[in-house]
């Protein structure tokens, strides 16, 4: 059993701590206006590749099916027509569906694909009203065949893809700088002065 | 000559006017002082500050489907959030805001007012239970029930604190009572029933910490799970003007009314009763961030074994000193 | 192979634990009554040992160098170790060899997840290849027939395939082409791969150069959910595995395991034939006839329509105005509902019978495939078994090849049978055959009654000589055993089909039920006539998976369920109850035939026995059989045969004979409705000797007519084939083909010849080789 003092105490303490929270500048960055850069390795929305010559990387293996721990990922394969090759090889994804809502942003499947056809972009603003709208089929998945092939996402010209809208600031990256000293790989990297390319 | 009934009339409309207004705005108050004390910005989408989301709220509120339940008694499961708001609203014919030359800001002075509030939130009560029991569903009616005890239970408590107001004041009258403070607030001399008023009176308007009867963990809605759309506006109205209701009380009864302080009486007497009042829904909105929801047998244990005797040791406290110093 | 006395043991230690086998058994298999694995990529206990991949290397003490588990048999103190770092590092070696030349193609190989080189290169492999030029080049996806698809570059030519070929079928078409890195798998001939076994290849190769075409990149193992059950495509029952991914089936795998029945051998009509289950042409919901169109009705208006029109005719004219045919096709548990709830409506006319199949029920001397294996002497009456049993046909090659059997035929015409067989003319042949042989299969065809009741009556004889007869039937419906032993025969003084069709004739019958069967297609009454007497019934009822000839004539068309969409009992045509479990979601809209009849019968407010009672009787052993071949109980006055068939001597006086066969991608129904498969359905064809051509002077590829000697039926436009085996002065076609149904032409008619085309006026495409 507390003491009377020490309950008033904790009411001063509880009370004082409130009313401080109150005038203290608050975290909250404004979305839509405000976006915050992204950390460097940042696991967005799927794309599936193509090679320089605009043939689809991707196989149809479902390699990346079975390494998806959400069982996010549906492949169904098929084979190339010779007169239609879609793909280097016989064959080919007929069907390939992300569903989007399963998905937890692993990097699993980018890890298990043999032809690094599926990647993650820094891509997060999928939100829609209607659940279908998540099963991202080969249609939105597919990148069309200009787009900047064979470089990683983040070094693509034009840097993030161009649907983030009107960005009015951005956030400084003191806090990723803060979240990379925190892990023992992201430390010791910055010890050695390399790996970090924030900013 | 306007007839007197006129006068009554318009009288109740601006005073409707300004309350709901109030209403609205304290809540985006709560919900914006709130937020600071959580460490977010609140409300800021509608209008500069958000200060048009209490027109949006109830824009959304009034285009919601109207449910009712087929367990539900139809008739009254209708008419309990009716019941509340109306007593909610009635306590303001009674609150005098401030003096003027012709009379009081209010819609008139009865003599007995502080009776007539505590007989008025009482059957507000009805409101709740009512519709607890209506909606023909466990929560709302588990809602209801400690919502019954728990007003009942503290009820007493906060009649005994405002006994000692009343014994120092020799009146009824919330006028009077406010004249009897010209030299010194009541919150002097009754400090102790001043705290016992504000924790009874937090449970009274079933807030935070003492909102078990909504407790969304266990409850989801409490008695008012059921009702959705503009119903669910009515309860939400009622608790509002429930807090607001308790706030003028407390100004009127221990924090001297209308009276300036620093004798300030350049400040007209309507500005000194808002802030008193404001400061006292502050302090709600900063109990209900700081404070977490207490267990129902300990609010029960605290209601009955700790503040009923302490109030009761006040009053009579209260009454010697009277009795010694009068004699 | 001798036979040996009993077999002595020999006691050996492998791994360290003392074992006792039979003398003679090789060390692979030895090594399995232990708990140690031995990698094997060239043996197969079917197939046995060829000593070619090496990856089974052992230690055998006191063998200086390691030796080949599957080709080294036991001896009397050995002492094996399966395991060891010498082991290892000679596998690894021989892993080294295997992989030199593999294509890293694993994420897009059939094979992928599934494949012994992958796992033994897990287990043995060593990583990383030291090979520094680049692999041999050679050609990926070949066409090696219509079923297969050979990846060369794949294949470590263990030889299983070209074994299997020489060993099992007997084919002997695949071989090795070339030598070295060069080498490949073809056709000794370059022709396509045929076979009706080809699809064992693809199991049997353990890497993936072999692949079936029905298959490809449709799905990896792992997706496949895999349910155990019963081939309801003939009346076999071999049990297979049916792989079914989201709601489709990728495949049919056989059981190993299954030695009983299968041998853990498919044919390829029950591998492949699965492209029917999801056809745009299924009927998905039960259509009415109102007018000369179908309208598609629910299936509460559809039990209601059909329980009116059997209470018109039941009420109109009694129950012998109403038949129902079917059940070759059904489960048991629904041949069951079908029979009760006829008994209770008091219909006696009750019939199986669609087809040229008369009986099928062996009878007393009935055999096991165990059995048949065994005998010395298997005699094949009728049309042999290699296009309607496929997998007993395979049995009956391991007979002869492995056994020592003889295989003798009388009537039909052996053609595609890959061992010796001697066709006999005569029933003293048959009599000369047997002497001195003391176990006899006889195989009959169940369609010419007067001939088997000369069989049964001949078989008495032999076994009154104390001659060892087992007897079997190989029919053409799946479940037609099943059919007459839970009584879908006429019952008491009830029509057969044949009567029934007679009455609609004469407009006696008013309501037909059908189950499952296409008359118009293969009663031997002909097409015109059986849908002639179909279209006087007033009210039809079909049950089918599509239009077919039979359901186009229906008065209300109901979507059934077939094969792996239900659950039940199947009895094969060795007597075995056998379960058929439901590995594939139907079609909505469609219903099993069982749940059909309930609904009718709750609508009839008609008595049916409940679920319990139906699973007994569905599932009780069979009864003990007292007829033999050919009994009375069968017959009903159609003789499908008006002679011996090709038994018989001189051809009558147009000098042509036909011979009407089978072909186990022929029948109508599944496969012409199985796009997957077009390629094999059979062309109807005109078979003729060398000499037959000669003399009526036509030629490979000519199309030509053909007229019974009334001149009422025809077929029409068949390629001419010719095959120096086949007999003189005889025209051999196809039965079941929709485009020239012979089902009014029997074994040994007369037929004329007709209008002809010379293959020079066809476009060239059409010209067979």
């Amino acid at each position: 059993m507390q003491s009377f003092g020490g309950a008033v105490m904790a009411l001063y303490r509880g009370f004082a701590t409130t009313l401080q929270f109150a005038f203290q500048k608050k975290p909250t960055v404004q979305y839509p206006s405000v976006r915050k850069q992204h950390a460097p390795r940042f696991h967005g929305l799927h794309e599936l590749r193509r090679y320089a010559d605009g043939k689809e990387r991707c196989i149809g293996c479902e390699l990346c099916a079975i390494a998806c721990p959400a069982n996010a990922i549906t492949v169904i394969g098929a084979e190339n027509a010779p007169d239609d090759r879609r793909s280097p090889g016989e064959r080919f994804a007929g069907r390939y569906e992300i569903d989007e809502l399963r998905c937890i942003f692993c990097g699993l499947c980018e890890e298990a694909c043999p032809t690094d056809a599926i990647v993650l972009t820094p891509r997060f603003e999928m939100a829609d009203y209607r659940r279908g709208s998540f099963i991202y089929s080969k249609d939105r998945l597919l990148v069309p065949p200009d787009a900047g092939v064979g470089a990683p996402p983040d070094e693509r010209p034009g840097g993030i893809p161009a649907d983030l809208g009107w960005v009015t600031e951005q956030k400084s990256t003191v806090d990723i700088a803060r979240g990379y000293d925190a892990t023992y790989n992201g430390a010791k990297l910055k010890d050695e002065h390399k790996g970090l390319t924030l900013q | 000559m306007i007839p007197w009934w006129a006068i009554a009339l318009i009288k109740a409309a601006v005073i409707l006017f300004v309350v709901v207004t109030t209403f609205a705005y304290s809540m985006l108050f709560e919900r914006k002082i709130m937020a600071w004390m959580q460490l977010r910005p609140g409300p800021n989408r509608v209008g500069p500050w958000g200060m048009m989301q209490p027109a949006a709220d109830a824009a959304k509120m009034m285009f919601k489907e109207d449910l009712t339940p087929e367990t539900a008694d139809p008739l009254i499961y209708r008419l309990a959030p009716f019941i509340s708001l109306v007593c909610a609203m009635g306590t303001f014919a009674i609150i005098p805001f401030s003096e003027s030359s012709a009379g009081i800001w209010g819609m008139g002075n009865v003599n007995a007012g502080i009776l007539v509030i505590f007989a008025l939130t009482s059957i507000g009560v009805y409101g709740i239970s009512l519709a607890g029991w209506s909606s023909g569903s466990k929560f709302p009616l588990l809602g209801s029930v400690r919502s019954t005890a728990q007003m009942i239970s503290y009820e007493l408590a906060l009649t005994m604190s405002v006994i000692g107001v009343l014994i120092l004041a020799g009146t009824t009258s919330l006028v009077g009572i406010v004249h009897a403070q010209r030299g010194l607030w009541y919150i002097a001399p009754q400090l102790v029933g001043f705290i016992i008023f504000i924790i009874a009176s937090v449970a009274e308007t079933n807030r935070a910490p003492f909102d078990l009867v909504e407790a969304e963990s266990e409850l989801v809605g409490g008695f008012h799970t059921e009702y959705s759309g503009l119903r669910f506006g009515l309860f939400f109205i009622a608790e509002y003007l429930n807090m607001i209701t308790v706030a003028c009380i407390a100004t009127l009864l221990f924090l001297g009314g209308w009276n300036p302080l620093f004798g300030l009486s350049i400040v007209p007497g309507i500005v000194w009763f808002i802030v008193k009042a404001g400061l006292f829904i502050f302090m709600y909105i900063w109990l209900r961030t700081t404070l977490p929801r207490l267990r129902y047998d300990r609010l029960m244990n605290f209601g009955w074994k700790f503040l009923l005797p302490v109030a009761t040791l006040n009053l009579m406290v209260t009454a010697a000193v009277v009795a010694v110093t009068a004699g | 192979m001798t036979e040996a006395g009993p077999p002595q043991s020999v006691s050996l230690t492998i791994d360290g634990t003392p074992v006792t086998v039979p003398a003679g058994t090789l060390v692979v298999e030895a090594a399995k009554t232990v708990d140690t694995d031995v990698p094997v990529y060239c043996y197969h206990p079917k197939l046995g040992p060829a000593g070619l991949c090496r990856i089974c290397l052992v230690e055998i003490e006191r063998l200086p160098k390691l030796q080949i588990a599957c080709n080294t048999p036991v001896a009397e103190g050995m002492v094996v170790h399966t395991h060891g770092q010498k082991v290892e590092d000679g596998r690894r070696a021989v892993m080294e060899f295997l992989l030199l030349n593999h294509p890293l193609d694993c994420p897009i190989c059939d094979k992928g997840g599934e494949c012994d080189l992958q796992d033994f290169s897990m287990a043995y492999g060593q990583g990383a290849s030291r090979l520094a030029d680049a692999k041999a080049s050679k050609p990926k996806a070949l066409d090696l027939g219509p079923t297969i698809v050979l990846d060369d570059e794949r294949c470590i030519v263990c030889q299983r395939c070209t074994r299997f070929d020489d060993i099992i079928t007997r084919e002997r078409s695949l071989v090795v082409k070339d030598r070295g890195q060069r080498d490949v798998i073809a056709t000794a001939s370059g022709e396509p791969y045929r076979s009706n076994f080809s699809g064992n290849v693809t199991e049997l190769c353990p890497v993936g150069a072999l692949t079936s075409k029905t298959y490809r990149f449709k799905s990896r193992p792992w997706d496949n959910h895999r349910t155990a059950t019963t081939c309801t495509q003939c009346s076999v029952g071999c049990q297979l595995f049916v792989d079914e991914r989201y709601g489709t089936i990728a495949r049919t795998m056989s059981v190993p395991s299954d030695d009983a029945i299968s041998d853990g051998w498919l044919c390829d009509r029950g591998r492949y034939n699965i492209g029917f289950y999801a056809d745009a042409r299924r009927i998905t919901a039960p259509l009415l006839r109102r007018g000369e169109q179908y309208v598609q009705i629910g299936w509460d208006d559809a039990v209601e329509a059909w329980a009116a029109g059997l209470r018109d005719a039941l009420g109109a004219a009694g129950p012998q105005a109403v038949g129902v045919l079917g059940g070759g096709r059904l489960l048991n548990e629904e041949i069951v509902l079908l029979v009760a709830l006829m008994q209770e409506l008091g219909v006696t006319n009750l019939d199986w019978r669609a087809g040229r199949q008369r009986q099928a029920t062996p009878g007393r001397y009935a055999g096991t495939y165990a059995e048949l294996e065994a005998a010395q002497l298997i005699l094949a009456v009728g049309r042999p078994p290699s296009q309607t049993a496929p997998v007993l046909d395979l049995r009956i090659r391991k007979a002869v090849s492995q056994r020592g059997a003889r295989y003798v035929t009388y009537g039909g015409h052996a053609a595609g049978s890959f061992v010796g067989v001697t066709p006999l003319r005569s029933a003293d042949d048959v009599e000369n055959v047997l002497s001195g042989v003391e176990r006899v299969a006889v195989v009959w065809d169940g369609i010419d009654l007067e001939l088997g009741a000369r069989l049964a009556s001949a078989i008495d004889g032999w076994v009154a000589r104390g001659v060892s007869v087992t007897t079997y039937l190989s029919g053409e419906a799946n479940n037609a055993r099943g059919a007459e032993a839970l009584g879908m025969v006429p019952r008491s003084g009830g029509l057969p089909f044949t009567g029934m069709l007679d009455a609609a004739q004469n407009g006696r019958l008013r309501s037909l039920s059908i189950f499952g069967a296409n008359p118009v297609l293969h009663h031997p009454l002909g097409g015109a006539s059986v849908a002639n007497a179909l279209e006087r019934i007033p009210f039809l009822v079909v049950s089918e998976l599509f239009l077919t000839e039979t359901a186009q004539r229906a008065h209300l068309i109901l979507p059934a369920r077939t094969g792996f969409e239900k659950a039940g009992h199947v009895i094969n045509l060795a007597g075995d109850v056998l379960p058929v479990h439901q590995a594939h979601a139907a079609p909505p809209g469609t219903l099993a035939d069982g749940d059909m009849l309930v609904a009718l019968a709750a609508e009839l407010a008609a008595e049916v026995p409940g679920p319990e009672d139906v699973l007994a009787r569905a599932t009780a052993a069979l009864p003990a059989a007292t007829h033999g071949f050919g009994d009375a109980a069968y017959s009903e006055g159609v003789t499908a045969s008006k002679s011996d068939g090709m038994a018989a001597g001189k051809p009558g006086g147009g000098g042509l004979r036909i011979a009407v066969g089978s072909d186990i991608f022929a029948g109508g129904g599944t496969i012409w409705f199985d796009e997957t498969l077009a390629e094999l359905r059979p062309d109807p064809a005109a078979t003729l000797s060398p000499a037959t051509a000669a003399r009526l002077d036509v030629h490979i590829g000519d199309r030509l007519d053909l007229l019974s000697s009334s001149g009422d039926d025809s077929l029409q436009g068949l390629v001419v084939r010719i095959d120096a085996g086949a007999p003189d002065d005889v025209v051999a076609v196809i039965d079941g083909l929709p485009e020239a149904p012979a089902n009014s032409f029997a074994d040994g008619d007369n037929v004329v010849l007709g209008a002809r085309r010379a293959a020079d006026a066809l476009e060239p495409a059409l010209v067979l080789p």
